[in-house]
């Protein structure tokens, strides 16, 4: 068997991926397969005159997968098999994360998009979120 | 018991008799702890400063206290709006009265309202905060 170097994919060899549910504001979730996770950081915050506490937390979705990516609500893929530019649910117009999106991690967590990253070559967004209300870090 | 604890225990009992309040909670400062749930209702003091002064010994002293209500948002601007009006208006109807019962030197009080949406960031973006500081009079007596 010919082995082969395909760079585009080198995220794969990291052992911390999971799957998370992305949902757009008015959109329906997703489900991406092999997004890497960074640590979580949860700590306090000031807000109206108040402390609350929260956890950031930094996401990396390589858009290679979002061949792979699952609609929840009817488990069909984003992309249709052979048909690579028609996206089922998204009027044909390119998914795109968005800042609020909801994403939830494979342990439950919910958590609200703050920052997106393209990155340089356009291969994966890094996405930063904080926690949802009184959700922690597990 | 101070003027001040009387005060703030009267203020947690007036609020618990509003239906369907959420959890309320006296604490030194308007913080949410981890094993806290939402929405939740802290009750905690703020300055407490001299007003008029009167022939006899007799003092007044004004106690503020904050009320903060503690609540999820996480980033839905068009829900809960209507909700959280009517907790606000309910929480002001019952402190905006001259007496408090369960603290005796106080006759009359002024309630001031901040942004019922306080805007938050970082860590505070995903709670929606609404507070108000109801300052409370009392007449009180002086050593000399």
């Amino acid at each position: 068997m010919a082995l082969t170097l395909d760079i585009t994919s080198d995220y794969l060899i990291f052992d911390n991926k999971e799957t998370i549910t992305f949902q757009n504001q008015g959109e329906s979730a997703i489900t991406i397969p092999n997004v890497i996770r960074r640590p979580a950081v949860i700590g306090v915050d000031g807000g109206g005159g108040s402390i609350v506490y929260g956890a950031g937390i930094e996401f990396l979705v390589f858009k290679n997968e979002l061949a792979n990516a699952i609609v929840a609500d009817n488990s069909e893929t984003l992309i249709a098999t052979g048909e690579d530019s028609d996206f089922l649910v998204y009027s044909d117009s390119l998914f795109a994360p968005r800042i609020n999106a909801r994403i939830t991690d494979e342990k439950g967590k919910h958590y609200r998009v703050d920052i997106i990253d393209d990155g340089a070559y356009r291969t994966r967004w890094a996405i930063r979120a904080t926690s949802e209300a009184a959700e922690g870090i597990n | 018991m101070s003027v001040f604890y009387q005060i703030l225990d009267a203020v947690r009992d007036r609020l618990a008799t509003i239906p369907s309040v959420p959890t309320i909670v006296i604490r030194k400062r308007p913080v949410l702890v981890q094993e806290d749930t939402v929405p939740i209702v802290i009750v905690s003091p703020g300055r407490e400063i001299i007003g008029d002064e009167a022939f006899g010994n007799i003092v007044e002293y004004l106690y503020s206290v904050e009320v903060t209500i503690i609540q999820a948002g996480n980033r839905v601007y068009e829900a809960d709006v209507a909700t959280l009006f009517d907790l606000r208006e309910n929480i002001r109807n019952q402190l905006f009265q001259p007496l408090l019962s369960g603290a005796a030197s106080v006759y009359d009080c002024q309630l001031e309202t901040n942004p019922a949406f306080e805007v938050v960031s970082g860590q505070a973006s995903n709670y929606d905060i609404s507070g108000m500081v109801i300052t409370y009079k009392s007449v009180e007596t002086r050593i000399s």
